[in-house]
């Protein structure tokens, strides 16, 4: 019997050994990493599974709280964390010129000085006078057009970008990432001329707020949702002199892309009432003919992989033809020394 | 659903409990069985529940049709069929797109402009696994290595079971059926051994693997051109690291809660990096994948039967399509060309140079790791990048002398040399582990178990990739 080659040594297990075994683990499990657990809870869609798992854990982990048995976690946690030189892992984000690191609690002391509350930029920029740009969103800006985006400002030579992007982020969960916080603390650190956004892909989902319960797809959900898209780009028209939304591209399975396709509405209606904000559409770039999903588009007469394997994202040469759109839309608004 | 998850460790729990409450109705135990590993496979896809079924029962057909043939000729006809019909089903939802665009933009490039048709097809997850341990089966019997099964039960849950159905190991038929047919001994399940196994992969995933993903191998594989030399550098030697213990771990993984459950699989690897030749690294990595193909690719096209240049000639063609196996894409398919020209040339020059020596020096063997390990190295490359240009890419990026260092932190490298060190620990030390464990009272094992679950959750990151096998 050669699959027994590596266990006919081995030590035999009754039933009822293995069984303690696992017990006793889920028991110690449920007692010191009741805060994991509630976390993960917290984490799940929102939805009956997300209430259920949330009203089991909670009181578990409050209660083991109370007797101080999360802390052996907590204490290993923030010594990792320190030793890895972070202290707060969801404010880490790779960017052009190394990494962020975000602290949420001086979110509100920001410098008002810095706002930018002209309409539009006098500036003539150049290499020595470069426009900056802030690169912001979810994993779309993170992959193909992040990359190509990045290359394309840093190789103008008169921009200077900055990419900041957190994975499975967005404005429907801002108890897992806040971004309207994020960017004010991101303003706080530095000006920038303009910004670049691409989110949503993990936006249509459930939502919870004040004990509320905002299922996808009612009115109220979307109402919810527009307030949110309208207070964002508020709060970025006080900060930059232009805001350009990316929308989303066709999506391969079509329930998705109706979704999708939903939210780009919204991003173009907020973007029309709000003078520094354009909305730049991808489904003439990414789509067919008939604006519809292709994993492949033709360019000068070639077939090129523009998705990637989920049917969401972006390559990097799907990615390069909207930077490429953006790049000319920059080009258009500001002034650059020849 | 993810092995190191919540969801599965709920999942798990409750299969355990209920296929050991089955212990003595072996058929209620299987259909069991067989549905909570649909259940676990349509959580990705429900739609491709449809396809794995097609899959398998097709196979049991052939496999019926070839135990109840009697002439040689009609067999001959029927694997045909059966290597076809999964063939098929995997060329059709694998490599339909790349080889329609290929062709495509070679007709454009000679003024063809015909264009095939392209379809939207989704890859379903661990259909290259799926395929091949379908296909073993019915090789197997027209081999006459093992009989065919009459129980439909026994194939769906060969085909399907859980444990190995996404991302391997690639069992075969011959060591999972006989398993099938013996009642689940509840007095002799090897647990030491399958929570030694459990508690190490989910260290190499969780902690290992995911950290040197994020924080040095996606950015800098991403855009090499925007890292220093020294960060590409590390970026291969980290990748080395992260897909080794991302791959290694899911079939460690997958042998535990096999064990678990009181079923067995062989080991899928064997410290590959400690392979000092390109040879001994094929049987030491992926170990499963390497001897599907040597007993249904290589062997039957003669294998090094038929002359020595037949012989190369038949490396490289299992490697280009062992290399294509993994992908459709051309990266993929020179990432096997250049392990199947290193293994021809490897051949050649140790029949040439080396036929009379019959063991390496230390230094010998020393250098001889080294040189394997980065011609593996540069192999990664080719494999994780996604094209061949982008490959190329990166290679031209080692130059970057003057972009400053942002990624390499001491505790990525700190990975990387646990990930390769690891390979050079003598393999008595696991033995020693899995024994002292063993040794221990039930509590205590059941204590240093949670220990290990609480540190991987306290270490490990909010959220876990899917392993890098999965889009295979």
């Amino acid at each position: 019997m050669d699959y027994m080659k590596h266990f006919k040594h081995e030590k035999k297990y009754s039933l009822k050994d293995v069984s303690i075994i696992l017990v006793i683990a889920l028991f110690f499990v449920l007692v010191f990493d009741s805060s994991g657990l509630y976390g993960w809870a917290k984490r799940l869609k929102v939805g009956k599974t997300r209430t259920f798992f949330v009203n089991v854990s909670e009181p578990l982990n409050n209660a083991m709280d109370k007797i101080k048995l999360t802390y052996p976690r907590k204490l290993l946690r923030q010594s990792f964390h320190y030793a890895m030189g972070k202290q707060r892992e969801a404010g880490f984000i790779a960017a052009s010129g190394g990494i962020y690191h975000i602290e949420n609690d001086s979110i509100n002391q920001l410098a008002s000085t810095d706002v930018h509350s002209d309409n539009t930029s006098a500036v003539t920029y150049s290499s020595s006078n470069p426009l900056s740009v802030l690169l912001i969103g979810d994993s779309m800006m993170g992959d193909g057009l992040g990359t190509m985006l990045l290359r394309a400002l840093n190789d103008d030579g008169s921009m200077t970008p900055n990419r900041h992007y957190k994975v499975s982020s967005g404005l429907s969960r801002p108890d897992f990432y806040n971004w309207p916080a994020q960017i004010r603390q991101l303003f706080s650190q530095g000006q920038y001329d303009a910004v670049i956004i691409m989110m949503g892909t993990n936006d249509a989902q459930n939502f919870e707020m004040d004990g509320v319960i905002y299922t996808y797809g009612t009115e109220e959900w979307f109402d919810v949702y527009r307030d949110r898209l309208n207070n964002f780009l508020d709060t970025l028209s006080v900060y930059t002199y232009h805001v350009y939304w990316v929308g989303m591209p066709p999506m391969r399975a079509s329930g998705y892309n109706q979704r999708m396709q939903s939210l780009n509405q919204l991003f173009e209606q907020a973007c029309a009432s709000h003078p520094k904000a354009t909305y730049v559409s991808t489904i003439p770039l990414l789509g067919d003919q008939n604006g519809n999903y292709s994993t492949y588009i033709t360019v000068n007469g070639r077939q090129i992989l523009a998705r990637g394997e989920d049917g969401i994202h972006m390559t990097r040469a799907g990615g390069q033809i909207v930077a490429d759109e953006l790049m000319n839309l920059l080009q258009k608004e500001f002034k650059f020394a020849d | 659903m993810l092995f190191p998850t919540v969801e599965f460790g709920i999942f798990f729990a409750v299969v355990f409990t209920f296929s050991w409450l089955l212990k003595n109705r072996q058929f209620e135990r299987k259909v069991l069985l067989t549905l909570a590993s649909y259940f676990f496979y349509g959580f990705w896809d429900w739609r491709f529940v449809f396809l794995l079924l097609s899959c398998s029962l097709g196979n049991y057909l052939f496999g019926l049709g070839l135990g109840t043939a009697g002439k040689d000729k009609y067999r001959k006809i029927i694997v045909g069929f059966a290597v076809v019909w999964n063939l098929g089903i995997l060329g059709f939802f694998k490599y339909y797109g790349f080889f329609v665009t290929s062709l495509n933009n070679l007709l454009n490039r000679i003024h063809l402009g015909t264009s095939l048709p392209l379809l939207e097809i989704v890859l379903p997850v661990g259909i290259s696994f799926f395929t091949f341990q379908a296909m073993s089966y019915v090789i197997d019997v027209y081999r006459k290595e093992i009989s065919y099964s009459r129980s439909l039960l026994d194939i769906l849950l060969y085909i399907s079971f859980f444990p190995q159905l996404v991302a391997g190991p690639i069992v075969r038929a011959k060591d999972f059926i006989p398993q099938l047919k013996i009642k689940p001994d509840t007095g002799s399940i090897r647990a030491g051994r399958a929570f030694v196994l459990i508690a190490a992969g989910l260290v190499k995933k969780v902690i290992i693997a995911n950290y040197i993903a994020t924080e040095l191998v996606d950015p800098v594989f991403e855009d090499p051109m925007a890292f220093s030399g020294l960060e590409v550098l590390f970026g291969v030697y980290g990748y080395a690291v992260q897909i080794y213990c991302d791959f290694s771990a899911y079939s460690e993984i997958a042998i535990g809660i096999a064990a678990l459950l009181g079923y067995y699989f062989p080991d899928n690897f064997n410290f590959p990096y400690r392979a000092d030749s390109i040879q001994d690294f094929w049987r030491r990595w992926h170990i499963s994948l390497s001897t599907w193909l040597r007993d249904y690719l290589y062997i039957p096209l003669g294998g090094s039967k038929k002359g020595k240049w037949k012989t190369y000639r038949n490396l490289s063609i299992t490697m280009i399509l062992g290399g294509l196996w993994h992908g459709a894409a051309w990266n993929f398919v020179f990432w096997g060309t250049l392990h199947g020209v290193g293994l021809a040339v490897e051949r050649f020059f140790r029949e040439k140079f080396f036929a009379n020596s019959k063991s390496k020096s230390l230094i010998l063997k020393i250098i001889t790791i080294f040189l394997v390990f980065h011609f593996v190295c540069i192999g990664w490359v080719f494999f994780r990048a996604r094209s061949f240009t982008l490959a190329l890419e990166y290679f031209k990026s080692l130059g970057n002398l003057t972009v400053p260092i942002t990624m390499l932190t001491p505790f990525v490298l700190f990975l990387i040399v646990i990930g390769i060190g690891m390979h050079f620990i003598p393999p008595q030390p696991g033995q020693w582990v899995r024994d002292k464990f063993s040794g221990l009272p039930i509590v205590v094992q059941g204590i240093l178990l949670g220990i290990v679950l609480l540190l991987i959750s306290a270490f490990g990151p909010e959220g876990v990739a899917p392993f890098i096998y999965f889009r295979f």
